[in-house]
């Protein structure tokens, strides 16, 4: 078993990921997006269909 | 309507090859298209480009009775050709009844080396929506890890307090062979394991085969028949109808919440070649001049799925009818009944295509009729008549009843290069307030 010090390193890992994915995730989407394609689009292009 | 998203994700199967009808998840999905679709409440808007082939935006926002809105974007990295609203086939963006091909083995990306490397790298598609005010986020990985097998990461995360915003990751794999499909989920909200698997009987269609759709029309198959049969062979019997079967089976277990389920269903449904009675062309070979087995009349079927669910732990049997009875009408009725609390609801539904008249010209038809009833000319004027006919859907309206829910209404179909979804839920029993909801959805996306 785990001791409760490794437990709480779990939690708190597992909690900093979560908010790492959470604001991360879209501006990661929009970079592969970014870089991937070509052309290239404009960044503005990608981030709003009003462009 | 379908969401922006959800009409990427299936022009991503589509390209990739990956039958989602296969999954056992998606069992009765041609009784619930007709049955179970949702009424737009309130007034919605969204807005999508896809700025090039891969990468697409997505807006969208919600007003009455409370305004909010979300905005999405999801890059997938094979090409996908994404068409505006305006030229949209409509019934891609629709939920509707289909008899759905014949199972095939899904096919991998064609390898690529180079150099003595394999280059080609593995499909996948990268989703994520941001919900404004809540600040909700929706995730989503989808790649395609070998020929047949698919593996799915969702996630939701909501920042609010608990009881508000509930968080969840949920995995999934998918091993698609044809004959068998098996889903493997597990979800981290309740530790829930689960197990989906679907079996096809009969005959499984070849991978070299092009993935055709049912609805389409096409002439019945004349390979078979055209053998020349000996004087004295008696006529097979020929009645009911034709199709194959398909049985699947769920089984599901939480080890936190101690609970578990089961659920089987079994399937019949007519081979896609059927076409509705009202719309069958001309059988060439009924001609007096043609040599081959014309005795044999072409028995119309119309598109038909049977559906049988039964959950033995919750006692609950659910069987669903649905089939096209004309070319613009496919109807649907079902029954679920619980066999512990003799809980029961009947549902009946409708969906009715709205057509443009044809394109035809009165005197073609005539100049056909008068001319030599023989002639090829004649034979070949009715389905050129039936091809003028196929893509000019105006809309659809749906419509469902049941003994215990409200009655819904609703009409889809194209503006301008607008797609526009009104429906209307009411409760007839309900004298002081007979209209329940009413709502309208407002779709526009472009390319490029």
């Amino acid at each position: 078993m785990p001791s409760e010090e490794t437990k709480e390193r779990i939690i708190k890992v597992v909690e900093v990921g979560r908010t790492v994915m959470h604001y991360g995730w879209i501006p990661f989407i929009i970079y592969v997006g970014y870089t991937r394609s070509s052309p290239q689009p404009s960044l503005i292009k990608l981030i709003s269909p009003l462009a | 309507m379908h969401p922006f998203a959800s009409y990427v994700l299936r022009s991503y199967y589509k390209a990739t090859g990956w039958n989602e009808d296969n999954l056992y998840s998606n069992f009765t999905r041609s009784s619930s298209s007709i049955l179970d679709f949702t009424v737009p409440r309130g007034l919605h808007f969204s807005i999508s480009k896809s700025p090039n082939a891969l990468f697409k935006t997505t807006y969208s926002m919600n007003a009455l009775p409370s305004l909010n809105g979300s905005i999405g974007y999801i890059f997938t990295s094979c090409d996908l050709n994404v068409k505006g609203s305006g030229d949209v086939r409509f019934k891609d963006m629709v939920d509707r009844f289909r008899v759905y091909d014949q199972p095939r083995r899904p096919e991998g990306k064609e390898e690529v080396w180079l150099a003595g490397e394999r280059v080609d790298t593995r499909d996948y598609l990268l989703y994520g929506r941001f919900y404004i005010p809540t600040g909700r986020l929706d995730a989503l990985y989808s790649a395609r890890l070998s020929g047949t097998m698919q593996g799915m990461i969702a996630a939701i995360s909501d920042p609010r307090p608990l009881p508000l915003g509930a968080s969840n990751l949920m995995l999934s794999l998918q091993h698609d062979t044809g004959r068998t499909c098996t889903e493997y989920t597990w979800s981290a909200d309740d530790s829930m394991w689960g197990v989906r698997f679907l079996y096809n009987f009969g005959k499984i269609g070849t991978a070299l085969e092009s993935p055709g759709e049912s609805e389409q029309l096409s002439t019945p198959v004349q390979t078979d028949r055209s053998e020349v049969k000996r004087v004295d062979e008696e006529e097979a019997m020929e009645g009911g109808l034709k199709g194959r079967i398909s049985a699947g089976a769920e089984v599901y277990f939480s080890a936190r919440e101690k609970s578990a389920g089961v659920s089987t269903g079994i399937r019949f449904t007519t081979l896609p070649d059927a076409t509705a009675p009202s719309f069958q062309p001309p059988d060439p070979s009924s001609s007096p001049l043609s040599l081959s087995s014309s005795r044999t009349p072409h028995l119309p079927q119309p598109p038909t799925t049977i559906t049988a669910l039964f959950n033995p732990m919750m006692g609950h049997i659910s069987g669903a009818y649905a089939a096209r009875v004309s070319r613009d009408l496919s109807v649907c009725s079902r029954f679920d009944l619980n066999v512990y609390s003799y809980e029961s609801e009947w549902t009946m539904g409708a969906e009715w295509w709205l057509r443009r008249k044809p394109v035809l010209h009165e005197e073609d038809t005539l100049d056909a009729k008068s001319s030599d009833e023989n002639s090829p000319d004649h034979l070949t004027s009715a389905p050129a008549m039936s091809e003028t006919w196929t893509d000019d859907v105006l809309g659809v309206v749906k419509a469902r009843a049941s003994t215990t829910t409200d009655v819904s209404l609703m009409w889809e179909g194209r503006l301008r290069n607008m797609l526009v979804s009104l429906g209307i839920v009411s409760n007839l029993s309900s004298r002081s307030k007979p209209i329940k909801a009413v709502g309208l959805e407002l779709a526009y996306f472009s390319s490029g």
